[in-house]
């Protein structure tokens, strides 16, 4: 098979890097609720910890308040039709600065088996630093490509 | 009808952005995806999950469509608060826009 008329263009000045940096940390926490009522003590249950965040101080630059089996992909929109299920999933997730302030919102959400709605079960809670990946564009001539040769 | 009657759909993410691709089953019904699979109707399908631009390309060849959808991803996979970091499952969400079926006066 013969192909012809291939043709090109002066190769970019840049070259693609992907760089990981510390980014931030992530708290989380979960719990759930079941039965008749679950949704509205789940959303109850959110409230509270979005309030008891703010009253103690807990240092975040964004915060998440979802309801797993509820609205916890896609948000309010187009969860909207959706008819009441038998449980659901409370889920507070921030980005905070230090893993202490992390600890602290999986903390807000653990505490409501005692200090929140009735029944609420199965708390999950984690903090983990977060390793954030980046696309820049370097300029060419600063990677200098080396090549050493290591046993044989 | 559901879009999810006609066509499949796949999502890739890339850095803040999705991408969702629709294919049509059967080609004869690429044009009511043209027609009614836009990227106003999708932005607004999409509102509050997707804050960027919603730009449509399309594939004729292989009756499909693919959605770009900018700031949509929490920041990125690597990144994001968000339980599906990755918007795989956008495209379900998708798969639930109603599509006006042909008309027999056509």
């Amino acid at each position: 098979m013969r192909v012809g008329g291939g043709r090109g263009t002066e190769r970019p000045a840049t070259l693609k890097v992907s760089v990981g940096y510390v980014d931030s940390y992530i708290g989380e926490g979960q719990i759930s609720y079941a039965g008749p009522g679950s949704l509205a003590r789940g959303r109850l249950a959110l409230e509270i910890v979005q309030e008891r965040l703010k009253l103690t101080g807990v240092q975040t630059s964004e915060l998440r308040f979802d309801l797993i089996g509820v609205d916890a992909l896609h948000g309010a929109n187009l969860a909207a039709r959706a008819n009441e299920p038998y449980e659901v999933r409370v889920r507070v997730t921030g980005r905070t600065e230090n893993l202490r302030e992390a600890v602290r919102i999986g903390n807000e959400v653990e505490t409501l088996y005692t200090n929140g709605p009735a029944a609420g079960g199965g708390v999950f809670k984690s903090a983990r630093d977060v390793v954030a990946v980046a696309s820049v564009l370097l300029p060419r001539q600063l990677a200098r490509p080396q090549v050493r040769f290591v046993g044989v | 009808m559901k879009l999810r009657e006609i066509a499949h759909s796949r999502t890739g993410d890339k850095g803040n952005t999705s991408n969702i691709s629709v294919i049509a089953y059967d080609e004869t019904h690429y044009p009511l995806l043209l027609a009614q699979v836009t990227s106003a109707r999708v932005k607004a399908h999409f509102a509050g999950v997707a804050e960027g631009e919603v730009v449509r390309y399309e594939l004729p060849n292989i009756a499909a469509l693919n959605f770009v959808m900018t700031q949509t991803l929490g920041g990125g996979v690597t990144r994001s608060l968000a339980l599906d970091a990755h918007g795989k499952s956008l495209s379900s969400a998708l798969l639930d826009l109603e599509i006006e079926p042909a008309s027999d006066n056509e």
